[in-house]
């Protein structure tokens, strides 16, 4: 019988580490979760796909590399009036990240497999009552389960434009992009980093709410397709364009990180964008919080 | 590993920590869920030793679990894990939870898991790994902790189970339908590990609805009926508790009819069956049956070859106590 070694080895382990250690359990299983199957490395790859298309262009821009068409080095770089082709500006960053095509979907590939299943796995496997009687509060839990999922997620929404920025400001001639662009770059992160936080949120929001994991990647993925469509239908039909950001939850986040960045945007309402992703992420929470209390979820 | 384990049990208990007298405590707890009473003015004692916890569905059996465990909060009275608050996370450390649940997390292997779980508790993963591959060797996974628990087999899965709740070195520990799809040999092994856990300052409450499983496992029994302690104690002592209640005994004896004849005469009878082979006496408890069952037994040479008690089982006495 080894529980009188189990005891003695404790060392009081238990009752000194900090609720922080506890969670950090709980943030590295969330973390590591994607990178332990193939599917999921392939998926993370994939992903990374907008951003490799960008560091291709950044290297023909730079001189890196020269294939392709004649002239295609001249052709990327004259094009002024396209902010999202100038890598001295932050849209070029933003795009790969903030566009309907390729950005959304590939953040919803990955938001689905990382975040969406997370809460409603372990109310299935009745993990959560393991977690409560270990002295893990439901904030706690939910907190861990949003940090573990957003460290994945902006592995490829704020860590890979950020890179691409890097990579930029050493391959250019001098230091002027580094110089003048190291403040716009630092709001373009930060802008990122908000909108992957209250996208991952949603998301996990949606996890708490569902009940099992395919319902909540479904209507992860409803949430963010219809709400798009949505808005492109009330645009369209009240030749209103602002309306998009003020309806789809992708174009609100987008809206919103290039308002903080300070990119270059028209037609939109940064407003009616902050609504509706307050709005959406209110309504969850309130959705959300009976749904983790103990007696909910041990029924 | 960082220390080697003690070479014997006897080393174990002797250098183990004194146990708190007390594992889990009631005192006068009642719980409501709005205007309903889900428990009513439970007192519980359970010191180290192994308890049964014994009622039919919505009786508060989950609700007493949960309270015991630190999830839910009393209305009123309090409940103490080693004389802690329970809800206080210094409680939370003394106690083993193994719930009643089929799936565990599947892609993970049983030491994975053990170990994950340990790390709720603030334990380093390389201490979590090592403890979760000794409880796990222990329970008689040693060749299979590496494998993904999608893999195991319904015993496997009960022993990692039992392995989470016990890895940190809890001094109460919550079994909640622990032989739940267990084979006769895996059911008889775990009852030896749950039987040795009170010799090391562990006190077991354990929630199961065979009842056959409860006796050979537990020392005393605590049944709850409308959220109530309907009664507590050994099984025998319970089932002394019910004068009122005929005991019925199956003699077998090699000519029926004649101790039937025999039986009807004596005090304490209060009906005889006649079975095929055997008579089904029914008595009132008292001492006199058996009395002059030894008589006879004396002046009847191999006459009576067998005496069973037919209803000093737990499954009696519940039925007996819910009527």
């Amino acid at each position: 019988m080894i529980h009188d070694w189990l005891r003695e080895q404790q060392n009081g382990a238990a009752t000194t580490r900090s609720t922080w250690s506890r969670l950090r359990a709980l943030v590295d299983f969330e973390f590591r979760a994607l990178f332990r199957s193939r599917w999921g490395v392939a998926v993370f790859c994939l992903c990374l796909f907008p951003g490799l298309g960008r560091l291709v262009m950044l290297a023909i821009m730079f001189g890196v590399v020269n294939f392709g068409p004649v002239g295609l080095r001249n052709r990327l770089q004259g094009r002024p009036e396209l902010p999202t082709l100038d890598p001295w500006r932050v849209d070029f960053y933003l795009e790969p990240v903030l566009s309907v095509v390729p950005g959304m979907v590939f953040a919803l590939l990955l938001t689905s497999l990382v975040v969406a299943r997370t809460i409603a796995r372990d109310r299935i496997a009745n993990s959560l009552e393991l977690y409560w009687t270990r002295g893990i509060s439901p904030a706690g839990y939910a907190f861990a389960k949003w940090l573990g999922g957003f460290l994945v997620i902006a592995l490829v929404t704020v860590a890979v434009p950020a890179v691409l920025w890097l990579t930029a400001a050493f391959l250019a001639d001098d230091w002027s992009l580094l110089l003048s662009g190291a403040f716009d770059m630092a709001r373009a992160v930060f802008g990122l980093a908000v909108v992957t936080a209250v996208w991952t949120a949603i998301c996990l929001g949606l996890s708490i709410v569902c009940g099992t994991p395919n319902a909540a990647m479904v209507a992860w993925s409803m949430l963010l397709f219809g709400s798009t469509a949505v808005g492109a239908v009330f645009a369209n039909a009240l030749h209103q364009p602002w309306l998009r950001s003020c309806f789809s939850i992708w174009e609100a986040g987008a809206v919103c990180a290039r308002a903080i960045a300070g990119a270059s945007q028209r037609d939109v309402s940064v407003a009616g964008a902050a609504a509706t992703l307050a709005t959406t992420l209110g309504v969850l929470f309130l959705l959300a919080r009976p749904r983790l209390r103990i007696t909910e979820a041990l029924r | 590993m960082t220390d080697p384990l003690p070479s014997s049990d006897a080393a174990a208990a002797a250098a183990a920590p004194p146990a708190p007298s007390l594992a889990l405590e009631f005192q006068r707890v009642s719980k409501w869920y709005g205007a309903i009473s889900a428990l009513s003015d439970v007192s519980l004692r359970i010191g180290c030793e192994i308890v049964g916890l014994v009622g039919r569905s919505g009786v508060g059996k989950s609700t007493l679990m949960k309270l015991a465990v630190g999830l839910l909060q009393p209305s009123q009275g309090s409940v103490r894990i080693c004389g802690i608050p329970a809800d206080r996370r210094a409680a939370r450390a003394e106690v083993g939870f193994c719930p009643d649940t089929e799936r565990l997390l599947e892609p993970l292997s049983g030491v994975q898991f053990v170990a994950w779980m340990l790390r709720h508790h603030g334990f380093s993963l390389a201490a979590a790994r090592d403890r979760a591959r000794t409880v796990l060797a222990d329970l008689g996974l040693a060749s299979h902790m590496e494998r993904p628990i999608r893999e195991y087999s319904k015993g496997m899965r009960q022993r990692v189970r039992l392995a989470q709740a016990l890895a940190h070195g809890p001094r109460f520990v919550l079994l909640d339908e622990p032989m739940t799809g267990l084979d006769p040999i895996a059911r008889r092994e775990l009852i030896e590990r749950i039987r040795a856990l009170p010799a090391h300052g562990v006190g077991v409450l354990v929630s199961s609805h065979v009842l056959q499983e409860l006796q050979d496992l537990v020392d005393r029994v605590v049944m709850l009926h409308q959220g109530r302690v309907l009664a507590e104690g050994r099984v025998a002592e319970l089932r002394d508790q019910l004068p009122r209640q005929p005991h019925r005994v199956r003699v077998i004896a090699a000519d029926p009819r004649r101790f039937a004849a025999i039986a009807v005469t004596w005090s304490g009878v209060v009906g005889v069956r006649l079975d095929r082979d055997a008579v089904e006496v029914s008595i009132d408890g008292g001492p006199a049956f058996y009395d002059a069952l030894t008589e006879l037994g004396a002046t009847w040479p191999n006459g009576i070859q067998e005496v069973v008690a037919l209803d000093d089982d737990l499954a009696s006495v519940f039925g007996y106590l819910i009527g």
